[in-house]
């Protein structure tokens, strides 16, 4: 249950999944087709969840691993197998693996740098909470704490921040643009929450709120 | 009287007879793998091959579902406007996604297929049925009949929130439940097929 609440629930390694690799789910403990696919790819029944990662003939990109289980392990092996495959490895999920690590070292690093292994890195001063992007329509998309750093960094230094968002966030982003061009205030009732686990909950009410704008 | 070689003639028959009911199979599977060469030719731009396929005076249907609008033409000039996308670079994949319905009487057919197509920028899915008759030797299209739906996509979709609650085991991922179906569609767009195996409920 926790496999699916928590690394099949992470906002953005839904979205690389989606976006990245097609997703199929097969139940080890039913009969018919999923029982075939399990003896096909000789995976036993009623087992933990296995994540498996599969080029157009149905062969191993990379070798099966079992106990794979955290949010990073497996953002850690959708990287991988991207880069196996030759496929490009978007920013998004580069980043949340990034933030994935550093959550699991008690790391917090500054923008635009990568992780120092084994290092210890502060809490944000409240200071550092003063973003960029709380002057654009970035402020109501959800994001995590780091894609929020980033995108404030981007701004910084005038660098075009979206590469930084996932397909679905640029969609939420241009809709939340509109909703707000020509009623500024239209969305200020909303308040973004400061962590990943907020994200779901708030894109519902989001996705309310931009639904009652068009219906206006 | 059932003497020991009348029973074993029986029992010869009885391996014939239903011998000859396994020997149907492969002609309902043969027509299968006609529309997925057919489909795959056409994807190709191998103009030639699809335009053989089609009987003398066959029939195209099109039931575009989006805008409710229906368009009969003939095989001919479908052919027409299939050399006239080839000469416009225009590119496509079709293939089945689901188990097909195939009915076999004598020499005519009928195989009922759902399918999905691709081409930059634009998805659709629907179902083909060909109607097949066999004829100087081979089987041939008499008629096709589609549907057409287009799919956003995902990328440029709306978000909503009104996809079906998974389990909780399978998270807030969209999962296809259709192996073969990905494959094809790794195959069409060069990406990685995630598979989750996972207990539910677990």
């Amino acid at each position: 249950m926790r496999f699916g609440q928590k690394p099949l629930s992470h906002p953005l390694l839904v979205d690389a999944m989606e976006n990245e690799f097609i997703p199929v789910a097969v139940h080890n403990n039913r009969e018919g087709k999923d029982a075939t696919i399990l003896v096909r790819f000789g995976e036993p029944a009623w087992n933990n969840p296995v994540l498996r990662f599969l080029d157009a003939e149905g062969r191993d990109i990379v070798p099966r691993r079992d106990r794979i289980r955290s949010s990073e392990d497996v953002a850690t092996r959708l990287v991988e197998v991207l880069v196996a495959a030759g496929r490009e490895v978007p920013d998004y999920l580069r980043l949340a693996l990034r933030e994935l690590e550093c959550a699991s070292t008690d790391l917090a690093i500054a923008p635009g740098q990568p992780v120092p292994i084994g290092s210890k890195i502060r809490d944000a001063k409240p200071s550092d909470d003063k973003y960029r992007f709380k002057e654009t329509a970035l402020r109501f998309v959800p994001l995590t704490p780091m894609q929020a750093t980033e995108i404030n960094a981007s701004l910084g230094r005038k660098e075009d921040p979206l590469h930084w968002l996932s397909p679905r966030q640029r969609v939420l982003a241009k809709k939340i643009e509109a909703a707000i061009k020509n009623k500024p205030n239209v969305l200020d009732h909303l308040e973004p929450p400061r962590s990943t686990d907020g994200l779901a909950a708030y894109e519902k009410e989001l996705l309310a709120a931009l639904a009652a704008v068009a219906e206006k | 009287m059932n003497t020991p070689f009348v029973s074993a003639l029986l029992a010869a028959s009885f391996f014939f007879a239903n011998l000859s009911i396994s020997c149907e199979e492969p002609i309902e599977q043969e027509l299968v793998d006609l529309c997925s060469q057919w489909l795959d030719d056409y994807s190709n731009g191998r103009a030639d091959r699809v335009e053989a396929r089609f009987a003398p005076g066959a029939v195209v249907a099109i039931d575009a579902a989006d805008s409710d609008t229906q368009r009969v033409m003939s095989a001919a000039d479908f052919m027409g406007l299939m050399r006239k996308s080839l000469e416009e670079g225009k590119t496509f994949r079709e293939w089945l996604t689901g188990k097909p319905t195939v009915l076999v009487d004598h020499k005519i057919a009928t195989v009922w297929a759902p399918y999905a197509v691709e081409s930059p920028g634009r998805k659709a899915t629907g179902v083909d049925v060909f109607q097949f008759v066999y004829v100087d030797g081979a089987w041939k299209i008499v008629s096709l009949s589609y549907t057409n739906r287009k799919i956003a996509p995902k990328s440029s979709a709306s978000p909503t929130d009104s996809r079906e609650p998974n389990p909780a085991e399978l998270g807030r991922v969209e999962w296809s439940g259709d192996l073969d179906a990905s494959l094809e569609k790794a195959r069409a767009t060069g990406k990685p097929v995630l598979l989750l195996f996972q207990e539910i409920p677990g």
